[in-house]
This record gives structure tokens, sequence and C-alpha cells, in this order.
């Protein structure tokens, strides 16, 4: 069984169609990328997928169960976890306290979550930072708690906006390296990137959006070829 | 599962166990110290504040700044001075009974704002306050704009609350009662609903991004708020005896619960407490002092102590302690551990 399944997703602010009937489908433990010039409805889509927005017309499942127009709190409770663009850091709160707030999604006992954070924060490699403020981390340990934040709250489905674009490559390769990891612990991810060296050698499949509407869909190296995905990011010659 | 909910309603750091021990001894020795009664009227009010203070604490951690706390307060001290009044009920059935109303209160205000944040929540809740404010002034049934005098039955008790002669039992019940809010207080900072507060706090789109419900958080945080600003009221009514709109919905008090949580620390356990151990005596000293005759000097100074405070020690008086050992060090810690890793001088 897939596990999601996207089917005619619409959805138009005024006389702009954000996301113009758009279908795919992720299987369990894929990454999926997901490309576009800017401006083409990455976010959008994401924020339909999570119940940021709702959708005009369409059906999301996730496994069996409907998402769409849910409230983002009882989506992230059936299996569905996201980060943001802005890495959205709980800067009152210390790393370890920040990836508790997830792990409270699914138990409401304090020292089982503070365990699971702890062991979360292991698995991404921050444990030694666990009790620095968030407001005192940099931009990279930020990136890397939204995803250890996300993964916390045990999803079927990781949706990460951008999670890697504006590290070094440094930086980027440990995030590309921790992608891998989630993947073999069996969890399905969505990546929206701009870097391709990123998103190309991690990706299964990778989807092409542009101005809403679905362009590409397919291997990474197909889709790099493809005159459709060429002539969206490059113009027209 | 009670034990584990005791577990996190006594939870106190090491340092932080034997300061408790210490105040708690400092607070009842203080009483036989002090005889006089205006020692022992500032301490009944210091604990007021604190209380308030708690209150405002509990929706301020989730940021939700509330200027209404004397609409929570002065409802309570109405609902059982009337209960008293008219149909004779004590105090402590009294109180019990009006933290119940402002627990039902706290869920209309919930859904009433439940859209409303920021700037717009503080203003809200000002109107809160003085639309009650203006609704007892036209009632003659909670004793109108005259206020109500509550009747004193020429003998203690504590039943129901009233000591004529002696103000060291009113001491004593509101430092009790200061103590089961702590308690509680406690408990909920302790638990998950605490971390959810700061989250709300930390960013609200991540918040529900990680399965919070927002708006259920909120009117629980408000409801709480208004179930902890209960208490002094009906103690305030039992210790002057008299209410009226002007003492019950003054909007100075809902300043001074905001005020003395932000100075002792906004989100702390004892930070309330702080603040109004420092706030309430210095505002009585500069009113002795410099105050008074209408020339509002005391306002003035403590008005600028306090913009001092708002803008080279944000976090608080506890801040002091926080910033020391919460931030500084451990990020001290990191860097000297990995320095000495790589150099390869540890161990």
């Amino acid at each position: 069984m897939k596990r999601l399944e996207v089917k005619n997703l619409n959805k138009s602010f005024g006389g702009l169609k954000a996301t113009n009937n758009v279908s795919f489908s992720v299987e369990p433990g894929e990454v999926l990328g997901l490309i576009g010039p800017n401006g083409a409805g990455k976010t959008t889509l994401f924020n339909c997928l999570t119940g940021f927005l709702k959708v005009d017309s369409g059906t999301v499942h996730f496994g069996d169960d409907e998402v769409q127009n849910k409230l983002p709190d009882k989506i992230n409770k059936m299996g569905i976890a996201r980060t943001f663009q802005i890495p959205h850091t709980f800067r009152n709160m210390t790393v370890l306290e920040n990836v508790m707030v997830g792990a409270f999604s699914k138990s409401n006992d304090v020292n089982q979550c503070r365990e699971e954070a702890l062991e979360v924060l292991k698995f991404i490699g921050m444990e030694h930072k666990k009790d620095l403020m968030g407001q005192h981390i940099t931009l990279a340990d930020e990136k890397l708690l939204a995803i250890a934040r996300a993964l916390s709250t045990k999803p079927g489905l990781l949706l990460l906006d951008e999670a890697m674009s504006g590290l070094t490559p440094l930086e980027a390769q440990y995030a590309i390296e921790v992608v891998k990891k989630i993947r073999a612990s069996g969890v399905s991810i969505i990546v929206v990137e701009h870097v391709m060296e990123i998103v190309m050698p991690i990706s299964d499949r990778v989807i092409v959006i542009n101005a809403g509407a679905k362009i590409a869909d397919g291997k990474p190296e197909v889709v790099s070829r493809d005159p459709a995905v060429i002539e969206c990011y490059l113009g027209g010659v | 599962m009670l034990k584990s909910k005791l577990q996190s309603a006594f939870t106190f750091g090491k340092t932080e166990r034997y300061v408790v021990i210490f105040g708690v001894i400092c607070f009842i020795i203080y009483p036989f110290l002090f005889k006089a009664t205006f020692p022992i009227h500032i301490m009944i009010t210091v604990f007021i504040y604190a209380i308030l203070g708690t209150a405002w604490n509990i929706t301020g951690s989730a940021g939700l700044v509330s200027l209404g706390q004397t609409f929570f307060y002065g409802v309570a001290g109405y609902v059982s001075a009337i209960l008293s009044y008219h149909f004779g009920v004590n105090f402590w059935v009294g109180l019990v009974i009006a933290m119940a109303v402002n627990a039902v209160i706290g869920v209309s205000i919930g859904s009433l704002l439940a859209k409303v944040y920021n700037q717009y929540f503080a203003i809200a809740t000002i109107a809160l306050a003085e639309m009650a404010r203006a609704i007892v002034i036209n009632w003659p049934f909670v004793g109108g704009s005259v206020g109500l005098f509550l009747p004193y039955d020429r003998c203690d008790s504590l039943i129901k609350c009233q000591f004529m002669t002696n103000r060291v039992p009113y001491y004593f019940i509101i430092m009790g009662l200061y103590v089961l809010v702590i308690i509680f207080t406690n408990y909920i900072f302790n638990t998950r609903f605490g971390y959810y507060l700061k989250a709300m706090k930390g960013n609200r789109d991540a918040a529900m991004s990680l399965g919070i419900n927002i708006d259920r958080l909120k009117m629980k945080a408000i409801i709480a708020n208004a179930v902890i600003a209960a208490i002094p009221g009906p103690f305030m009514a039992q210790y002057t005896f008299f209410l009226s709109h002007d003492t019950f919905f003054k909007f100075q008090t809902s300043v001074y619960a905001l005020l003395v949580a932000v100075l002792g620390g906004i989100g702390t356990l004892w930070g309330p407490l702080v603040g109004a151990l420092v706030l309430i005596p210095l505002s009585e000293l500069f009113r002795i002092t410099i105050g008074g005759s209408g020339r509002a000097t005391d306002l003035v100074v403590l008005g600028a102590i306090m913009m001092i405070m708002a803008v080279y020690q944000p976090q608080g008086i506890l801040g002091f302690r926080t910033n020391k050992l919460k931030e500084r060090l451990p990020g001290k810690k990191l860097f000297l551990g990995k320095s000495k890793k790589d150099t390869g001088a540890d161990k």
C-alpha cells in the first residue's frame, strides 16, 4: 500500500492557481524530491498536505486516513511531520526541550518523552548540545533540530521544506547523511530543495512542479534531462 | 498515576529545595519578629500579588499577556462576598464556588478570544475588567457604586475567615493558599501542559506542526489563570470586609500582577513571589517617603526602575541566576569539551 496518495489536488488564491490538479504518491521508505522554480507552489503543496491551508478540491490519503482539510495537530497525530523553510525553533527552550515537545505528541509522560527525545538527538548527532538554549544555536543546528523535532513525533512521512538550504557544503553533506539514516529507519520523506546537488543524489524519485502543475515525475537522472524541466528552469530557447 | 502526578508537583532543583526550606522558615518566623500591623499587612499584600502574578505567569509563559487579572480577582471576590452576604455561605465553600465560576468564565473567555493574540489579547483583557466594573456599578444587588459591607459576626472564626483583632491568622491563611498555588503551578510547569505553553510562546506554527491543538491549549491556560487568580479575591473580601468596584476592579491590580511576574521572571515558578517581595515593599516605601499629596513621585521612580529592568534585564530578577547557570555555562563547557577532545588533552 502507498504511504501517501494525492489525487487531483487544487488550491488557488483568488485568480492564482497555486496548486493545479496535482497527483502523486509516496511509497513506504521512499525519498521523493520535490523541485521547481521560485513560486512554483512547492510550499503551498506542503501546507495543503499538513493542514496549514485548506484545499479547494482533491483528496490526500495517508495510509487509509483522509488527511485533507484536517487541522495541523490532527494530521501530525496521524503520522505526517513537517519542517518549515524558517526553522521556527522554540528559542525560549533548550534543544532537548524542543525535541521533547515533539515527543509529547504520542505520550504525556515527561520522563519517557525525555528519554525518547535524547534518543532522537543521539540519532541526529546533537546530544552534546542538548542543554543549549534554542536562541543560542547556529542555523545549521537549527535546521537539524527542526528535523529532530519532527522526527520525535514518530512520523510515517516526513516533509522537509528546504531543510538543507542555506547550509555550507559540509553541513549540507552531514544533513544528507541524516536524511539517508532516517530513510533507512523506514520513514518516507518528501524533500523540497532548490539545490540540485542535494536533491538529486538522495531522491529515489523526483517530481517537478511549475506554476502549480506537475510537469515531470520519475528517476532523478531522467527528470534532469527532461526538456520541459530544463525549459522551466532556464527558460525557452 | 497519582504518584507520578505528585512527583511532578514536588519536583525541585537541589539548591531550589534548600532555598525553599529556608524561605518557608523565614516566612513562618516573620510575623513573630514583626508584630506591628503594617509589616504583616505588607506581607499579606505580597502574597496576594504573588498569587495573581503566578496566575498571570501561566498565560504569560504561553506568550499571552493578560492585563485583566483584576477581572478574575474581582469577579471571584464578588462571587464569594455575595454568597456570604445574601446566602450565608462560609468562606471556604465560597472560595471553591468562586474558583468554579472563574473556570466557567475562563471557558467563555477562551472561546471569545480564541483567535486573538499579542497586543490585541492584552487590550481585550483590559476591556473585560472595565466591562465588569461597569456592570458592578449599575447593579444594586452586588452593592452598586456604593460597595458591599460584609457582616462581621463579632467573633473570630477560621471557617468564615474573619479575624478582627489580629492579622496574623490572615497572614498564615494567604501563605497556605500561596503554597497550594505553587504546588499546583509546579505541577503544571513540570508536565506536558507546561512544555506546550512554552512551545506556544516559542512559535505557534511549529507548535501546531508538532501536534499541539493551539486553541485548546490557549483555553486551558486561560482557565488555569482564572482559577488561580480567583484565590486572592475572596480572601481580600474577608480581609477588608468591604468590596467596591474601585478596589476590586482596579486597573492598578492588573498592572501590579503583571509587574511582579515580569520583574521576577516571566514563566518562572518563583518569579512572581520574588517580584512581589521586591516591588510591593518598594512601592510602599516610595509612597511613604517621596509620594503623597498627589505628586506621584513614587510612581515615577517605580516606572523608571521598571524601564531599566525592561531594557537591561528582560528575563527578570531570576534571570540573573538562569543566565549564569543554564545559558552561559553549558555553552562554555561545550566549547572547552570540544577543543580538549580535538587536541587530545582530555583524559
